[in-house]
């Protein structure tokens, strides 16, 4: 964790950057877990009520 | 009026998730990001987390302008604090469409009609040695002991190329 200590501007633009490109990619994999499908089609079962 | 019903799923990046009018779901992560302060203030450290919102929609969905979207983001930002008021969010706009200062508008927009008061933001323009600008926002409670150290931090890297 240590090498990844932010030291100036252009490694935090950097670092953040690159961790919310990350995350975004990593939220298209959410749909596929289970506990998430049921949570969105409850949800979407509640809201077309 | 109030915000969509959302449901919290947990997980390392404590993962939100509702769902919106148009049928568009939102995930609403707040990832641990000691590495931003543990230079200058490690003991800190991990109470900063980075503020990521996603949507994803059927491609025939038209997006809206729908009010309820950001009541909701304001419910999600409140209940995150609530499981621990020391925490600090760190909210950065996308740059890859060169639209991040209309994103941060948005934000913007949304803090200030939906907070309740019992917030703290901090806007900083992140200037690298390219002279690229990057808006960011600092978001923590008003009653967070260590308010000033963790906006004192911050500020630290931020001016560190200026």
């Amino acid at each position: 964790m240590s090498s990844l200590r932010i030291k100036n501007t252009d490694e935090m633009v950097a670092y953040l950057l690159k961790s919310k490109k990350e995350t975004l990619e990593q939220m298209k994999s959410y749909a596929l877990r289970e506990d998430v499908q049921k949570a969105m089609k409850l949800l979407d079962d509640r809201n077309k009520k | 009026m109030s915000g969509y019903e959302f449901v919290f799923l947990g997980g390392i990046n404590s993962t939100y998730l509702f769902q919106a009018k148009s049928g568009a779901y939102y995930f609403l992560d707040f990832k641990p990001s000691p590495y931003l302060i543990e230079k200058i203030n490690p003991e800190l450290s991990s109470l900063v987390f980075e503020f990521v919102l996603g949507m994803f929609q059927d491609e025939h969905l038209k997006s809206s302008n729908d009010e309820k979207i950001g009541m909701t983001v304001a419910d999600i930002m409140t209940d995150f604090f609530v499981q621990n008021n020391q925490n600090v969010v760190i909210y950065i706009c996308e740059t890859k469409d060169n639209r991040q200062e209309a994103r941060m508008r948005k934000f913007d927009a949304w803090f200030h009609r939906y907070h309740d008061k019992s917030f703290v933001k901090l806007d900083e323009v992140l200037v690298d040695t390219k002279q690229n600008r990057f808006p960011i926002s600092i978001l923590l409670k008003n009653t967070n002991p260590y308010r000033l150290e963790l906006i004192d931090a911050f500020m630290s890297i931020a001016k560190m190329n200026k």
